[in-house]
């Protein structure tokens, strides 16, 4: 009997503490841990998710980095492509340097611990790299020496934005809500500013501005002129992706689904538009231009939607699965990454026909496409 | 369901951290409230265990335990009649531990939810925020810290010159399991064979209780160590303000059992000898060969109302 109940509350104990364990990851988004980083040259994408970076043309597989899941090896940020070379960064705050020809890796950089996140694509400018991890710092190397960095500046909190690099400075914005400005060549923080909101999406260099969207619901702009800060525009919701700046005008797309286009000099509204109707959907991914002169918003259940820039819809199309991946452009076609969904990655035209997709299966448990997919790298090109 | 159950939880959690600024105060206040709604139910599981020893001492109950000794049917249905007669209830003292459950695992998961370290897992927290009640532009980015410790990680400190990290805040939560443990379970009696074997489930839960307590501190997020600790001390704090705390239990060495009246002491007579008046034959044997002393406590059995004479077999 006291066995019985000693078995009993071993099991319990057990239990419990499977269920705890168990229960950290809730969500309906739980199983992933992130959604592709897309980049593309000439006809070629290149996207960074989850385990592997895989170059992709025409829905072919090109080739696939590392070839095997590798333990604890992710991927996230769009791979930044130079001089014949892919860049990109880890969940262990490496950069892996891989030849854009066959993805066979050339060098890796690895940062102080492990035990951080490269989630901003790493930059090249004037002959250097410049990385910025989520353990708060900034390293910048030259090209012909990646072993040592020629600076290192530790900002207070994490990075999760590839810095903008112009005219020998560095601009950086940190999630505690600031915007920095340092020397290219020294690293020494010139400059530090408040913000509305933590910045989550790439800043934006046009009229001689840095123009970035916030999560306190604002766009703003730094004037390198006068460094100052100023807001162009409030939105209803928080902002994710990054401000499209086009003739003038500042193109915006906010989380409750709004896209607006306002005057980028004086932010005065042009037109604005609930583009999404569904409750807490809205837009992650950056508004883009397609090659005819249109606009392209995507929004997070994977509504393609296209407008004029005077706001009137075009087109729209429903793709299955989640989109938060910016697309990109690739000639007459853009490309957008799914999660998950039944392919990773889908073409359209510009006038949103399918053109090709891609299917791939993670090996890792983090995330896997619909059943009936077969667990070998599928890719498959349909008849256009 | 369970999913909005958790979110409200986090929206609570996340307003008190816009209020303080600090993730760690945040979950110690939060803590604090929990315990505060749950007070009366705390309150009630108190009186109802105190009721249940009172009722266990007396000899009407200490009688029929004798007399269905074989009978264990029967003797089950006869103590169903006797807490109802004495209004108890016999499981309302489970309610409270059963709260407790969901409130740790909504709240490991909150907590898990607030600490976010990558942008989807920044996206979903966006979409989990109650939009009229929380603007999370304000309060992202979370600070995870508090004192030395990550709230989103398991603890450690780290002190120079030792090589590897200090679990304070498990050991914390395990020394407190152990006080509230032994200070909140009243002294039973030895003479009921129920209670005996009750008292050898308490006697393994003051072991594993801790032991699980401090398997989870030490695996787990920091922040839900932090509400095991404070819990602990708060509910060590509630059963001292309703009077409650068994000290003579934190005695290290022997276990302290009261003594408990034997039928030569009783003021009601009884027609049966009662079990324990021969110690060889105690139906406790376990206890009395282990040479454990009864403390002096007696019983006065006049407070006992609805006395009745023992059935004569």
């Amino acid at each position: 009997m006291k066995r019985k109940k000693q078995f009993l509350l071993v099991l319990l104990m057990i239990l419990t503490t499977m269920i705890l364990s168990g229960c950290a990851g809730n969500s309906a988004m739980s199983n992933a841990v992130s959604w592709p980083g897309l980049s593309a040259d000439d006809e070629t994408v290149y996207v960074a998710y989850t385990s592997s970076v895989q170059a992709v043309s025409n829905g072919k597989l090109l080739w696939k980095y590392p070839a095997e899941a590798q333990n604890g090896m992710m991927f996230f940020a769009a791979p930044t492509i130079y001089d014949g070379k892919i860049y990109t960064g880890t969940y262990q705050n490496e950069v892996h340097i891989l030849d854009q020809n066959d993805g066979t890796l050339i060098t890796k950089i690895t940062l102080e611990t492990n035990k951080n996140k490269i989630l901003a694509s790493p930059v090249i400018a004037d002959d250097m790299l410049f990385i910025a991890s989520n353990n708060g710092s900034v390293y910048a190397y030259t090209l012909d020496n990646l072993s040592v960095p020629v600076w290192q500046t530790n900002l207070s909190t994490e990075i999760w934005v590839s810095p903008f690099v112009s005219d020998g400075k560095v601009y950086v914005t940190t999630l505690d809500k600031r915007f920095l400005v340092l020397d290219e060549k020294t690293g020494t923080i010139e400059k530090a500013l408040s913000i509305s909101g933590a910045v989550m999406g790439k800043l934006v260099f046009a009229n001689d501005r840095i123009y970035f969207g916030t999560l306190g619901k604002e766009v703003a702009y730094f004037d390198p002129a006068t460094e100052e800060i100023k807001t162009v525009m409030h939105t209803n919701g928080e902002i994710w992706a990054s401000p499209l700046i086009i003739d003038g005008k500042i193109i915006v797309a906010d989380m409750s689904g709004y896209l607006y286009c306002n005057e980028s000099e004086s932010g005065k509204s042009i037109w604005q538009i609930k583009a999404v109707s569904t409750d807490k959907v809205g837009f992650i991914a950056d508004p883009i231009l397609l090659q005819n002169g249109n606009l392209l918003a995507v929004a997070e259940d994977g509504n393609l939607m296209v407008y004029d820039t005077d706001g009137k819809s075009v087109n729209s199309r429903l793709i299955n699965g989640k989109t938060m991946s910016s697309p990109v452009v690739i000639g007459e076609s853009f490309v957008a990454g799914l999660i998950p969904g039944d392919a990773l990655l889908r073409s359209y035209t510009s006038d949103l026909k399918e053109d090709w997709w891609y299917i791939e299966t993670v090996e890792s448990t983090a995330l896997t496409p619909t059943a009936e997919v077969s667990q070998e790298t599928v890719t498959e090109t349909p008849a256009k | 369901m369970w999913q909005s159950f958790v979110n409200i939880f986090l929206n609570i959690l996340l307003y008190i951290y816009k209020l303080v600024g600090n993730f760690g105060v945040a979950i110690i206040l939060f803590t604090v409230l929990i315990k505060l709604i749950t007070y009366p139910l705390m309150r009630k599981q108190i009186q109802s265990s105190t009721k249940m020893m009172e009722l266990q001492k007396s000899p009407e109950y200490l009688e029929m335990m004798e007399k269905y000794k074989g009978n264990q049917e029967k003797l089950a249905e006869e103590q169903m009649k006797l807490y109802k007669k004495f209004g108890v209830n016999p499981t309302a003292s489970c309610l409270p531990t059963l709260i407790q459950l969901p409130i740790i695992f909504a709240l490991y998961q909150a907590i898990i939810a607030a600490i976010v370290s990558t942008p989807l897992g920044m996206l979903d927290l966006t979409k989990r925020a109650f939009s009229g009640f929380l603007q999370i532009g304000e309060i992202f980015p979370i600070n995870p810290n508090f004192l030395w410790m990550n709230l989103g990680q398991p603890e450690r400190l780290y002190i120079q010159g030792i090589s590897f990290g200090i679990p304070v805040l498990a050991i914390l939560v395990v020394i407190t399991t152990i006080m509230q443990t032994k200070l909140t379970v009243p002294p039973t009696n030895p003479n009921d064979k129920n209670a005996a074997s009750g008292a050898m489930m308490t006697g393994m839960m003051n072991i594993y209780m801790p032991l699980l307590m401090g398997f989870m501190a030490y695996t787990l997020a920091s922040g839900l160590s932090l509400y095991f600790l404070i819990s602990n001390i708060f509910t060590i704090v509630q059963y001292g303000v309703e009077g409650k705390l068994n000290w003579k239990a934190l005695k290290f060495g022997k276990p302290q059992m009261p003594k408990l009246a034997t039928p030569a002491e009783k003021p009601v007579t009884t027609s049966r000898p009662v079990a324990s008046a021969n110690p060889k034959k105690s139906i406790t044997p376990n206890l009395a060969e282990s040479g454990i002393e009864p403390a002096e406590e007696k019983i006065d059995y006049r407070e006992f109302k609805n006395k009745k004479k023992p059935k004569k077999k």
